[in-house]
């Protein structure tokens, strides 16, 4: 139990578990607008960013990649609703994109490579996800940016449930639905860009389905729904992160998401056994 | 300068045989699926290598396609659960694939040569170097011959299947009515799905592979008609990207298979613009 006591252990788990209240919030609403591998698409998008950012500054400051990152994958979100509004489905679109943001970011990355600059090494960690590394800074920027987004939802309360359950009601009840979207999707990118250093671009789409999952098996109102899935999100990352640390060498992100699908799985058959309970006694 | 060429030929016929399977999953609705499979193959491939202890072995060609397949397997178990949405549940399903492959990796993986960048990002520069070789004499690159062997796989496949294929895409009711076996035909492709993943995953790595397998259907998508067309418009686009990508990657001296993926996505942009964005205003 010394484990918790530990500075670095500390930190992390602070990390990891606003990420994952965060990741409950905002992916709740993600899964309900059926867009779950959304956080997927633009989480890959963020790779030209992050070098784009490197190789214009040359230094390997947080705060430029992430507002890199931040850039790409707004351009990569706004293309991927564009183009799949007219013509293409939503997944094509996804793919696509996805892979054409992904495939320009290893393109600039080998441009890095070849230059002489031994700053450019730990650019795939920042990709990869290394919740280790997490510093005091890292915690301040994700306790500000997670704040921004709880608080939002809080006080947009009504106007998101209305229009991810219906657009065109809440259009006639005079809610401005597009700046209600514009909030969800900027919530979206802002919480999957400071998710990526923590448990990495693949694994992060998973930690926004997950707690939504879970929550979805044991209720059906949106309220308790988003309230079940920022807990289990965050009692899942602590989980993992003390997994992770008691086992020594274990990656954080990867065991993160194996607690997070035993918990899935777990609920899945209570949450059946539930109502096999209330169907007999009922 | 034949270096180039042999390249050029690996990442083309690479490119056909992607798009003649991505073809049908656009269709289906299953784009994101290959996103799935080409993250889980890279768990069959460690598996397997735990288990044989030899990187060459076939058997991880095996092991990844049954991966591929057993995803497929997963994603629908899990959908058929309550409350559980298809999106969703590809969602989950493969990030758990690919960090047990992690952790295994980190666990087991201590002294070996398996890269988690290299199996993701793919190298096509390297490509050339493994030769087939018969007699001592040169006959090419082995990738391009494992390439061409997959393409004629899937065009004789889809040549035999056509009908089904396309019955079973469009109207499942009805195929299963006139008994051509939708889940064999859906199982059937997922298999080839995960075949031309495994294979392409050396040469373009696993992210560019969806590129490769759903950019070209989808810009197709806008501007075929038939199914026919479709094909043909997508293997097209795949050729057009894959010859101005590489050249442009040796040009820069980037990476093959990133520049192959973007231009891709610039295509399928123009062609996007071309067709929707004049009365967008």
């Amino acid at each position: 139990m010394e484990l918790l006591q530990q500075y670095t252990f500390q930190i992390v788990a602070l990390g990891t578990v606003m990420l994952g209240l965060v990741c409950g919030v905002i992916g709740t609403f993600a899964v309900l607008r059926q867009e779950s591998l959304l956080g997927d698409g633009v989480a890959h998008s963020t790779l030209p960013g992050v070098v784009a950012g490197f190789l214009l500054t040359g230094v390997k400051d947080t705060t430029v990649l992430l507002l890199g990152a931040i850039c790409t994958a707004c351009l990569s979100e706004w293309i991927m609703h564009k183009t799949s509004q007219k013509g293409v489905r939503f997944d094509a679109a996804l793919a696509t994109i996805l892979a054409a943001f992904f495939g320009f970011g290893t393109v600039l990355l080998t441009r890095v490579q070849s230059m002489e600059n031994a700053g450019q090494a730990g650019l795939n960690t920042f990709i990869f996800g290394q919740a280790v590394t997490m510093m005091q800074s890292d915690i301040w920027v994700m306790a500000i940016c997670g704040t921004c987004i709880v608080g939002g939802v809080i006080i947009l309360w009504k106007e998101l449930s209305l229009t991810v359950f219906d657009p065109i009601e809440a259009q006639l009840m005079g809610i401005p639905v597009s700046k209600v979207r514009f909030f969800y999707r900027a919530a979206l990118v802002v919480t999957i860009v400071i998710g990526i250093r923590t448990v990495g671009v693949i694994l992060i789409s998973s930690l926004l389905i997950g707690p939504a999952m879970i929550g979805r098996q044991w209720t059906h109102s949106l309220r308790t729904l988003v309230i079940i899935a920022a807990i289990s999100g965050s009692a899942v990352a602590f989980t993992g992160t003390f997994v992770s640390a008691l086992w020594g060498n274990l990656p954080t992100g990867p065991i993160i998401i194996i607690v997070m699908t035993g918990m899935i799985l777990l609920s899945l058959v209570l949450a059946n056994g539930k109502r096999l309970v209330r169907r007999c006694v009922g | 300068m034949s270096h180039i060429l042999e390249i050029w030929g690996i990442a083309t016929i690479t490119g056909i045989s992607c798009s003649l399977i991505g073809t049908f999953l656009v269709l289906r609705r299953l784009s994101m699926m290959v996103d799935a499979i080409t993250h889980t193959v890279f768990l069959g491939i460690v598996l397997a290598f735990l288990v044989t202890k030899d990187l060459n072995s076939p058997w991880l060609i095996i092991g990844a396609t049954a991966m591929g397949v057993g995803t497929v397997y997963a994603v629908e178990w899990m959908q058929q659960r309550r409350y559980i949405r298809p999106d969703a549940a590809i969602g989950i399903v493969f990030p758990f694939l690919f960090a047990l492959a992690i952790v295994l990796v980190t666990l087991f993986g201590k002294h070996i040569h398996l890269d988690v960048d290299t199996a993701i990002l793919g190298d096509l520069a390297f490509a050339t170097f493994q030769r087939f070789t018969v007699d001592a004499y040169d006959l090419g690159p082995m990738l391009l011959w494992i390439a061409m062997l997959v393409c004629l796989i899937n065009a004789v496949c889809i040549a035999l299947f056509k009908k089904e294929l396309i019955l079973t895409t469009f109207d499942p009711v009805c195929a299963k009515v006139y008994q051509a076996m939708p889940m064999a035909v859906s199982y059937g492709l997922m298999t080839l799905t995960s075949l031309t993943t495994v294979s392409s995953f050396q040469t373009v790595g696993a992210i560019l592979v969806t590129g490769c397998m759903i950019g070209p259907p989808a810009t197709a998508f806008m501007l075929a008609r038939s199914v026919k067309a479709m094909l043909f418009i997508s293997m097209v686009v795949s050729t057009i990207a894959t010859t101005i990508g590489v050249t442009l990657a040796f040009l820069w001296d980037v990476s093959i298979g990133g520049m192959i993926a973007t231009v891709i996505g610039c295509i399928y942009g123009l062609v996007w613009i071309y067709k929707y964005g004049r009365n967008n205003g």
